[in-house]
């Protein structure tokens, strides 16, 4: 009875619909397809980021949170921050220019999806899209 | 007949997995040691770490400390088979032989050893909680399945040992199962496309194993420490248990756009956490402080887990309030929360059940127990109340100021880490040590 219990849960979850396939997002991965995204995803679990940074909070905490890191960094100062290292990041001289482009957009996607950190806990404790007048569900 | 009074039954895995699990924890705690010189210690003053790149630290020490837990669990899993045989053949050495126990073994060694080099060498999986490479998990589903089958196939036998630890451990097995498979569930292109479907279900596989094995190891404390066979409980307290094990997922990441519906069955699940904390509460308040004999060093243990579960229960039903989650969330006292649960809890009992079912004996001689038990404890409890200052600072700040503004005010608190990391290793080099020192000597197991 618990593992049917588990099972019916785990089909809602890979079916239900998550923030970019139910809106439509400008450069979401499931709407246009852009390779770029889904490739700048696999060089950021390829490369570990996310043991120092998180998105939506989850993932490391020695460097900073990059949910919306994209509204307040150009791409140019990523692109150098990604190659040269910063404070205790690490250079990753190593990516080419078009994969430091993949990781960017994978970021730019990300930013899409829901402003983070919340700004207060009273009225959107659940969580709100980047546009406030289009809440989520 | 009690189970105390059966006679030596102790299958070889059993020690080996004890002993295996023992030196994971180490390692892990190592590893977790340097890790924390990244967090509370300046850059500046710590260039000669600089080489242990972080992006390797922390997926090695979250891997050896899946494999340890995972190890420790098939380790008790084991001991409880022999009881079991033990007891069908009326009490007759060595019941349980299969080679599908070394099977388990060697590819839950080989899947740690492995991962383990793989991670090293920059090519985990880079997600978090289930850092191996995903190519792997076929050999930690292997180990997991055999165990699975295995108590499944002698159900009726174990019901004879103990009605509630024999459904707990089938239970436990096939969530451990399920929650490791669905945690690749990236290899759908569906769920990988999708960032907040993958968070979702990534976090309900996470979920799904960690519950699976906190109830393989509730199992065989419950085994443990009732010495006459206790009949199954009332079934609504087992159907309010499977949901909140199984529907919290959705707390870990509110702020998310993840389904409105799932959000509120997270909530729900997650206070519905709130029964088990008091029941955990009251059976605390009645337990004995103390036994006498021999098993007295074991019960502190298993006391000191209690202490911690109720801090691991009653944190998680608190930060699962959405106004709390708010400020806690992507914090550090979510690491506290963590660790607490893993060492306070899991650890503690598979050292309980190891030392028990390895014929530990020695309860008035000198030992790292004595010393062990209360530095970790203090370590944990330091852990928890110098994070909370940067956790708070960090909440606070993070809505309206930069990293690079708030980071500096956080990071002197951050010391707590490496003062912390040091009395955990401390503790959890002792305990680790008796488990592994009672694991290679045959003291007559119990």
């Amino acid at each position: 009875m618990v593992v049917s219990a588990y099972l019916g849960i785990a089909v809602v979850v890979m079916f239900s619909s998550g923030g970019a396939a139910h809106h439509h997002i400008e450069g979401g991965m499931a709407e246009s397809g852009r390779p770029s995204v889904a490739l700048g995803k696999g060089l950021w679990q390829q490369h570990g980021c996310g043991a120092c940074h998180s998105i939506f909070g989850l993932g490391g905490h020695l460097g900073p949170d990059l949910t919306n890191v994209m509204r307040r960094r150009d791409e140019t100062y990523l692109q150098h921050v990604i190659a040269r290292g910063f404070g205790k990041m690490p250079s990753y001289a190593s990516l080419t220019l078009p994969e430091r482009e993949w990781l960017i957009a994978y970021l730019g996607y990300v930013d899409q999806l829901a402003d983070y950190p919340l700004q207060s806990p009273w009225t959107q404790a659940f969580g709100y899209r980047s546009n406030p007048e289009n809440p989520i569900d | 007949m009690l189970h105390s009074e059966l006679p030596p039954s102790l299958p070889l895995p059993a020690r080996w997995l004890y002993a295996f699990s023992a030196v994971t924890f180490i390692l892990s705690a190592s590893v977790g040691l340097i890790a924390s010189i990244h967090y509370g210690i300046p850059a500046r003053h710590a260039d000669w770490i600089a080489h242990l790149r972080f992006e390797h630290l922390r997926p090695l020490h979250l891997l050896l400390a899946v494999v340890a837990m995972v190890a420790g669990a098939m380790a008790i899993h084991f001991s409880l088979m022999g009881r079991v045989f033990s007891l069908r053949n009326k009490g007759e050495k060595d019941g349980h032989k299969s080679r599908w126990d070394w099977v388990a073994l060697i590819a839950l060694s080989g899947f740690a050893v492995v991962s383990a080099a793989m991670i090293v060498s920059g090519k985990g999986s880079g997600r978090e909680y289930t850092p191996w490479p995903g190519l792997l998990t076929p050999l930690l589903l292997l180990s997991v399945g055999v165990c699975g089958v295995q108590w499944l196939r002698i159900i009726p036998l174990g019901y004879a040992l103990s009605p509630e630890g024999t459904v707990l451990l089938a239970i436990g097995w096939s969530l451990t199962f399920l929650g490791f498979l669905e945690s690749q569930a990236q290899v759908l292109p569906w769920v990988f496309l999708n960032g907040v479907r993958d968070l979702t279900s990534q976090w309900h596989g996470i979920d799904t194993f960690v519950a699976g094995i906190n109830v393989l190891l509730y199992a065989g404390m419950v085994v443990l420490l009732q010495p006459y066979p206790k009949p199954l409980r009332k079934k609504f307290l087992f159907g309010i248990a499977a949901f909140g094990l199984l529907g919290t997922f959705g707390h870990h990441h509110y702020a998310s756009p993840q389904p409105l519906f799932l959000k509120y069955f997270a909530f729900f699940a997650s206070m519905v956490a709130v029964i088990s904390f008091v029941r955990h509460m009251q059976g605390f308040r009645k337990q004995k402080r103390t036994l006498p004999g021999p098993n007295r060093d074991l019960f502190q243990l298993l006391l000191s887990a209690e202490a911690w579960t109720l801090v691991a229960v009653g944190s998680g039903v608190l930060f699962a309030i959405p106004q709390i989650n708010f400020y806690i969330h992507g914090t550090y006292l979510i690491i506290s929360h963590a660790m607490g649960s893993m060492i306070g809890i899991n650890l503690l009992i598979i050292i309980a059940a190891g030392l028990h079912f390895c014929g530990y004996d020695k309860p008035n001689a000198s030992s790292s127990l004595r010393w062990g038990l209360p530095i970790l404890n203090f370590s944990l409890m330091l852990l928890w109340i110098g994070l909370t200052i940067p956790s708070l600072l960090k909440a606070m700040e993070r809505t309206h100021s930069t990293f690079q503004f708030y980071q500096p005010l956080v990071e002197p608190w951050l010391m707590f880490f490496p003062l912390a990391g040091v009395g955990l290793f401390a503790g959890i080099f002792a305990l680790c040590s008796e488990l592994l020192w009672a694991a290679a000597s045959d003291r007559g197991a119990r």
